[in-house]
């Protein structure tokens, strides 16, 4: 930790960066940090309780953060795809920021604890298992010690997925309607998601409405779906809606399907690499097509 | 305010008078030509399918499709040029890889893969045409009415048993069910209904459980009554109580 805060400290002393972003403790656990003079570097922090994807601060729907100046942010492997996916998209420029990465060993599933805890099988975000980028591989900086594998949690993300494949259609139809019912259409998801860059979001949009704006499961069933599917390939899974949901919607069951589905059709895993296109919006001419008649 | 799904045609009552309700988004260069060909040869095809023409495949969004099945289709067709053949150079590729990401989370969801049809029919291909429309007609006639989705406008929130359900179906709260599920990664699990089925049986036990899934905000949702219908049911005796029942009908 000492490693980050003198880091910290040397790029706001040196006016490298405008305000440093990262994690201290709050009230209830860690919450995002916005230091802004060398004095306060002391306060930064990073253990098991930094779940925060800081990379939604970085979104242009939300200025506050960039409209400072040059920004430099604690970035945990997953939260480095998202800048990646920014720069990807054209919605951030690279020498808008600097890139602090830090060694990751995974995450606690809930942050609001007073020290840091470690990980273990029923306190581990599910989506930390099977991590492919405990260590940033876009970064300016890189601080700690390389970290070991997190612990598998009990039912896998996975393992979930599958359990619903197995369903007959119905069945699934039944579950996800379910689920989709208690939807309050709060829009959480939606704002705290680092990719979600629309200014103005087709769930707004009322000429021609779209999605049905009121809580009620067929628009929720449309808004959900549309949800997904603006993110088929864009997801880092981070895992920040699910964990947002004011209701408990497990959206990363969605997120991590989609994720599946253009990995095996695409042959596209989401990365920290900003120059390796998305799969929505470029095309192979052989895309496989055995379901189109 | 909740309205109805606006329909042309009275729902048939039975399933022996049922009539599928198809909605074909179509290019314009290709099927469009290719349809308009099947009906200037005078072939014969069900007359099931309204056309909608678009410029390309690539100007269909997936929320076309759902938007179809929201106003009463009950299966959709999405039809354009070949690979390669495309009046945009492209605009089918990148419709392909949509269709393919909407096809997958559709099945996922639950929607059954033959309510929608993908299809490649050129300016040439009549006689395609019509087989694309038959065979979709007649799957979708052996599926019946899509009301699954059409109902959920009806449907009451969630209830407190349906709480229990969902949060038994992976075993997170009932400790006995999460081996079964670990034990059987990947593999086809018959856990859907064994976990089910144990969650009915910890249904007691996991009161307290249903009580942290479902946050203070729905306590008019919660506990109908015993009897009350099941998640599956349409449950107007717990939903002509609550608000959302009275708005719809105002």
């Amino acid at each position: 930790m000492k490693d980050l805060r003198d880091l910290a400290r040397s790029l706001l002393t040196g006016g490298e960066v405008q305000m440093v972003l990262g994690w201290e403790d709050g009230r209830r656990g860690a919450r995002p940090a916005f230091i802004t003079s060398p004095d306060d570097a002391d306060r930064l922090i990073f253990d098991t309780r930094c779940v925060h994807n800081l990379a939604t601060y970085l979104n242009p729907r939300r200025p506050q953060v960039t409209e400072l100046g040059k920004v430099a942010m604690v970035v945990k492997g997953c939260d480095v795809k998202a800048v990646a996916g920014l720069l990807r998209e054209a919605q951030l420029t690279r020498d808008r920021i600097v890139l602090i990465g830090v060694r990751c060993g995974g995450v606690l599933e809930e942050p609001a604890l007073p020290t840091a805890a470690p990980l273990t099988a029923p306190t581990v975000a599910p989506r930390c298992y099977g991590c492919d980028n405990r260590e940033p591989k876009l970064f300016d900086h890189i601080v700690g010690e390389p970290q070991p594998e997190p612990p598998a949690p009990a039912m896998t993300i996975d393992d979930r997925i599958a359990t619903l494949d197995a369903m007959t259609p119905d069945d699934r139809w039944q579950y996800w309607t379910n689920q989709f019912s208690k939807c309050v259409r709060c829009y959480a998801c939606r704002q705290v998601c680092p990719m979600c860059v629309c200014e103005r979001c087709i769930a707004d949009k009322t000429v021609p409405q779209w999605i049905e704006t009121s809580s009620h499961p067929r628009g929720n069933l449309a808004w959900n779906m549309v949800r997904a599917l603006h993110l088929a390939g864009r997801c880092v899974g981070c895992g920040e809606c699910e964990r947002f949901c004011p209701v408990g919607i497990p959206l990363s069951l969605l997120n991590r399907k989609l994720q599946q589905v253009v990995d095996e059709r695409f042959d596209y895993v989401v990365c920290d690499d900003p120059e390796t296109p998305a799969p929505i919006g470029d095309y192979r001419p052989d895309d496989s097509q055995e379901f189109i008649r | 305010m909740i309205r109805p799904a606006t329909r042309e045609m009275d729902e048939p009552k039975t399933d022996a008078g049922f009539e599928p309700r198809i909605t074909a988004f179509v290019c314009n260069w290709c099927t469009y030509t290719g349809a308009d060909l099947a009906g200037t040869s005078r072939l014969h095809m069900a007359s099931n399918v309204r056309i909608i023409r678009l410029p390309c495949t690539g100007r269909i969004d997936p929320m076309f499709i759902m938007k179809a099945f929201e106003r009463g289709a009950d299966g959709v067709i999405v039809s354009g040029c070949h690979p390669a053949d495309c009046h945009y150079t492209s605009g089918n590729y990148h419709a392909r890889r949509r269709f393919t990401v909407f096809h997958e989370l559709a099945g996922f969801l639950g929607i059954h893969p033959d309510r929608v049809t993908f299809s490649w029919v050129s300016a040439s291909e009549g006689a395609k045409w019509r087989d694309v429309v038959d065979e979709t007609v007649a799957r979708v006639r052996a599926l019946g009415p899509f009301s699954a989705y059409r109902d959920l406008v009806g449907r009451p929130n969630m209830s407190g048993e349906s709480y229990a359900t969902l949060a038994g179906l992976f075993g997170d709260d009932a400790g006995a069910a999460s081996p079964a599920g670990a034990a059987s990664p990947g593999g086809p699990v018959a856990t859907a209904e064994d976990a089910a089925g144990a969650d009915v049986a910890q249904r007691a036990a996991a009161a307290p459980a249903a009580a942290r899934a479902a946050p203070a905000a729905y306590p008019a949702a919660v506990s109908p009554g015993p009897g009350a219908p099941a998640s599956g049911g349409p449950g107007h005796a717990a939903g002509a109580a609550s608000p959302a029942a009275d708005g719809s009908e105002s």
